[in-house]
């Protein structure tokens, strides 16, 4: 379960702020990322009150996929790996929807 | 942003000096949102361009090899150093297993050096595993290192280890469907191997379904279907690695970068 990762990941980016009682947490999630976004924040209740967050709400911001056609040049939406660009091709390259960041801290 | 405390004030603060420690105050309330923009896998992907440097200085060659459990990626390792022990650089492995020493022991008795990693209850290698790793094994200047990753379609995907090259490995056991089931894998490789040729009359797996799977989720990929057993397409898996071990290849990293930047999926 790699969400436990991104987790402890995350965990450490906001170390830094835990001296402020945190109300919630946001990150953006694109949706070619690989991180199932319920398990996410199953696996952040699962731990914060390891590190004091209690209370504070994760909050998950999706990101649909953009790619770039090969073919025919246009960009379009990439729902899922292995769609095709409307025009036919599978040859494209994707401009978003891998990211995993951290976006926003919002203290109480 | 505040330098002490890595707090975003950029409003004057007041620093009180005490015996052995200081504590300072923002003299103006802080805000009461951060906006950031930072990366939740930074951190791995900072060791994995570590692990990467070190490669290139010693002209190592990475491979990370990712695939099913009993896809035959430590017999293919075994294979490799039985028959071309004199073609190849030489070869080093890093074993990724959540237990045993099983696979390690099979790799040393082939002729390999190895260094096992357990990964207790993790279900992938990350960048700091292989660091660590990377120092017990002392790879040779010139190697090649192959990172045989924990037996696994989803995790290992999402990892830059600093390897240069990627592979997934299957085999045809594991039915026609397996990169539709798990694309992130499939297309995130330059090479599909796809083991156990020996068996495909035995069980139901049409290989031209799999490798239409394959060109639509990862269209420059190459696909080879090889046996450990009988050696059936070794000589292209020789050229394959003779290729990835190249002065021109071994450090290329298309396929990696587009994990980092999320910004292409293009495998040069």
């Amino acid at each position: 379960m790699h969400e436990l990762s991104i987790v402890n990941a995350l965990l450490k980016h906001v170390q830094p702020y835990l001296n402020r009682k945190i109300k919630c947490i946001k990150i953006e999630v694109g949706s070619m990322s690989c991180i199932d976004p319920e398990r996410l924040i199953g696996c952040f209740d699962w731990v914060k009150a390891t590190v004091g967050l209690n209370d504070t709400q994760l909050i998950i911001d999706h990101h649909p996929a953009k790619a770039s056609c090969q073919q025919c040049q246009q960009v379009f939406t990439l729902t899922q790996l292995g769609q095709p660009c409307p025009c036919g091709s599978y040859d494209y390259n994707l401009l978003s929807g891998q990211q995993l960041t951290l976006t926003e801290i919002e203290f109480a | 942003m505040c330098t002490h405390c890595g707090c975003s004030s950029d409003k004057a603060i007041l620093t009180e000096f005490e015996s052995d420690h200081h504590r300072h105050h923002h003299l103006q309330a802080e805000p009461k949102t951060l906006h950031l923009q930072q990366a939740l896998l930074a951190e791995n992907d900072d060791i994995a361009n570590q692990n990467r440097t070190g490669f290139q200085t010693q002209g190592i060659t990475c491979i990370n090899l990712m695939g099913t459990p009993g896809a035959g990626k430590t017999a293919l390792l075994e294979a490799t150093l039985s028959a071309f022990h004199n073609d190849l650089p030489s070869i080093a492995v890093l074993e990724g297993d959540q237990q045993t020493l099983n696979d390690a022991k099979r790799v040393q008795k082939a002729g390999g050096q190895v260094v096992q990693i357990n990964t207790g209850t993790g279900c992938h290698l990350d960048a700091d595993l292989v660091k660590t790793g990377l120092e017990k094994l002392a790879p040779k200047s010139g190697s090649l290192i192959f990172i045989e990753n924990v037996g696994n379609l989803v995790c290992p995907a999402l990892f830059d280890l600093g390897e240069s090259h990627r592979i997934a490995m299957m085999a045809v056991t594991d039915g026609n469907d397996k990169p539709e089931k798990y694309p992130h894998l499939f297309s995130r490789c330059e090479l599909v191997i796809i083991n156990k040729a020996d068996l495909m009359e035995y069980v139901d797996f049409d290989l031209s379904t799999v490798q239409q799977a394959i060109a639509q989720l990862n269209p420059h990929a190459e696909v080879l279907l090889l046996s450990t057993k009988t050696l059936h397409g070794f000589d292209q898996w020789r050229n394959w690695l003779i290729t990835a071990t190249s002065t021109e290849n071994k450090y290329s990293t298309g396929h990696i970068d587009s994990i980092k930047t999320s910004a292409t999926l293009t495998y040069d």
